[in-house]
Formats: structure tokens, C-alpha cells, sequence
């Protein structure tokens, strides 16, 4: 193909003419419209979207408050059970986590319930019991070995004699506990 | 934004109203059909207002770009009409440009030419616009757009020369 062939096709082309039938302004005004059509979608799809977020954000915390709501640990509640459990003749006690069970001296009904943290070289070891108002446990198992003598002062207060063998270690130790609350006793700031 | 209250709402209407006959000539020699040329043109025009921000500062390029856009939505509509065509047994693709074998072989070089030189003959050669307006549309010095239309011929007449020997 030529030059002067090719430009008399393009020629031709360009010739090519159509009849709109709208005119400048039709088109004008149906463009903008397609453009609020448009933009109406998106808001909607927004709409729609937030709506369903803040619907599972209802659902989310109406299902919490179905849940099961938290037990507090009662440790009183826990020995008070333990004591049902065993009979007043067994002396029940909490070293950590491990239940000892031992003997107790007196007869009268293991009414308090002390729950205080010893002091020792590893750390803090929490100690749970119950006992008469004057009342003498020993035990001896596996793990932890020794007496808790327990002595009445006065209507709030107790003192306990603590000796205690565990893991090759040796704790003597005298500790006031006091009421809190019923029939338990917390350790008591010695003034 | 409501569009009532966005600021180049008044840009667009003018756009609209100084350049819809020339982005309408652009698009009637793609795809022969007024109404597919509509289409083409409000397609390109709702691509330039979702990317108006881009403009805001360069309006002037804002003229081009859609210009270049219309080019690319007319060859779409017309391959998908084409597409749509090959389903349909025994109906022949119907050209505007009549049985012309010429005419029909010159649309098909300048299918295949690359996109920046099918722009230049479009908005070049096949448009209403002289060499110095096109060029100011494609955002060009009138030299340089001289040049590519020289090379834009160069390639349609290989691409025809092929065509013919097959």
C-alpha cells in the first residue's frame, strides 16, 4: 500500500459520521445522573456494611452476658466442703494446690477457716486450714510434713504455731490471723 | 460530597459541553453506532470523574486523558460485540463501513497497531481536530505529535501489507 492510498482510506473513515439522538444537554444531565446513581450504590453498600458490623457487635455482647458468669474463688467455701467431705475427725489442709490431710487433737468441729501465705525462701506458700479455736494438727505426707497448733486470743483472733518440712526445707513460725469475714481468718499486720 | 456542592461538578459540565462532539467523532469511528458511542464516551467520563481528585490540579490534562479513554472503551464495546456476534450462527458482522474490503482491512490494522498509536490516529488523523489542537489533547508539542503520526502510518502500512499477503 502507498501513501496516497492510505491517506485516501483514512479520508474515508473519517468521513464516518453518526446521528445522536440526545443532545449536549441530555447527555449532560443523564451523565450527572448515572453519577448520584452511582454514588447513592456506595453509600448504600456503606450503610449496609456498618449496619451489619454494629449488628454483630450487638450480637457479640448479647452473647457475652448469656455466658456463665465467673465464680470467685471462695477458699473458705472450698474447705468448708473439704471438711464435709472428710469428717470432723480428719484435719484438712491446703499447701498450694495439694490437699494434706492429717490428724487434729480436738474433738470440737473444725469451724474455722484460715487461709494465709507463708513466707519462705522460694517464695510464698499458701496455706489453708481448718481448725477448732484451739486445736492441734499434724500431718505427714510425701510432700510436707509437720504440726499447725492453733490457739484462740481473742473473739477475732487466732495464732497459729506453724512447723513445717517440705522439699528438704524447714519453716517455725508463729502468725496472728484475724477474722474477715463468717467463720474465716486472714493473717493479721502484726502492729 | 453531594455532587451539587462538588467543586469540579462545573469543570465536567463545561468538558461536556465544549468536547463531547469530538469525544462522540473519536468513538462513532470505533464502534459505527451512535447509542455504543454514548456508551463509550459516559464510560470514559465516569472513569475521569471517579479520578477527578487526580485532576483537580491539571485540568487541562483532564481533556486528554479522557479523550484516550474513549479511544480504549470504544475498542471494548466493539471486541465485545464482536464476541457477542461469533455466538449467534450464521449471522454476519455487519461494518458500517459497508463491504468495503479496504475499509475493513484499515480497521483492522488499526486494531492491532499499539495502543499509543492507535490514540494518535484516532485523535490525529480520524478526528475533527488540526494537528496543533490534537496535540494539545494528547498533552504533546505539534513536532512531536508529526512525528508519531508519520510513524502510526508507517505501521499501518506494514500491518496492511501483512494482512494482504495472507
Amino acid at each position: 500500500m502507498n501513501d496516497k492510498k492510505l491517506d485516501e482510506l483514512l479520508a474515508l473513515k473519517k468521513s464516518v459520521s453518526g446521528d445522536f439522538s440526545k443532545s449536549t444537554a441530555e447527555f449532560s444531565r443523564d451523565f450527572f445522573a448515572q453519577i448520584e446513581k452511582q454514588s447513592r450504590k456506595r453509600f448504600n453498600y456503606l450503610a449496609w456494611a456498618a449496619g451489619f458490623i454494629i449488628l454483630l457487635g450487638v450480637t457479640a455482647f448479647m452473647l457475652s452476658l448469656l455466658k456463665k458468669p465467673d465464680v470467685p474463688y471462695n477458699p473458705c467455701a472450698k474447705l468448708a466442703e473439704t471438711v464435709r467431705l472428710f469428717g470432723r475427725e480428719v484435719a484438712v489442709i491446703f499447701l498450694g494446690n495439694e490437699l494434706v490431710t492429717g490428724e487434729r487433737d480436738s474433738s470440737s468441729l473444725p469451724k474455722n477457716f484460715i487461709d494465709i501465705d507463708l513466707a519462705t525462701n522460694g517464695g510464698e506458700l499458701n496455706l489453708a486450714l481448718a481448725c477448732a479455736d484451739n486445736d492441734s494438727i499434724m500431718f505427714d505426707s510425701p510432700q510436707y510434713s509437720g504440726s499447725i497448733i492453733a490457739s484462740r486470743c481473742d473473739d477475732r483472733t487466732l495464732v497459729l504455731d506453724v512447723d513445717l518440712t517440705f522439699n528438704g526445707k524447714h519453716l517455725r513460725t508463729a502468725i496472728p490471723v484475724i477474722q474477715s469475714n463468717n467463720n474465716c481468718y486472714v493473717q493479721s499486720e502484726l502492729l | 460530597m453531594e455532587i451539587q456542592n462538588d467543586p469540579l461538578k462545573t469543570v465536567f459540565e463545561l468538558l461536556i459541553r465544549e468536547k463531547l462532539n469530538l469525544y462522540r467523532a473519536i468513538a462513532i469511528k470505533i464502534v459505527n453506532s451512535a447509542a455504543e458511542a454514548d456508551d463509550a464516551v459516559q464510560c470514559a467520563l465516569i472513569k475521569a470523574w471517579q479520578r477527578r481528585m487526580s485532576f483537580r490540579s491539571e485540568q487541562a490534562a483532564l481533556s486528554g486523558w479522557v479523550a484516550r479513554i474513549v479511544v480504549s472503551e470504544s475498542y471494548d464495546i466493539l471486541r465485545k460485540r464482536m464476541r457477542e456476534n461469533k455466538k449467534l450462527e450464521g449471522y454476519e458482522t455487519v461494518c458500517a463501513d459497508g463491504e468495503n474490503p479496504a475499509l475493513k482491512q484499515l480497521n483492522q490494522a488499526i486494531e492491532l497497531l499499539p495502543e499509543f498509536y492507535r490514540e494518535t490516529v484516532h485523535i490525529a488523523i480520524l478526528s475533527e481536530l488540526n494537528t496543533e489542537a490534537a496535540a494539545m489533547e494528547l498533552g504533546c508539542s505539534a513536532n512531536t505529535l508529526y512525528q508519531r503520526i508519520h510513524k502510526a502510518k508507517s505501521l499501518l502500512k506494514e500491518i496492511i501489507g501483512g494482512l494482504e499477503n495472507e
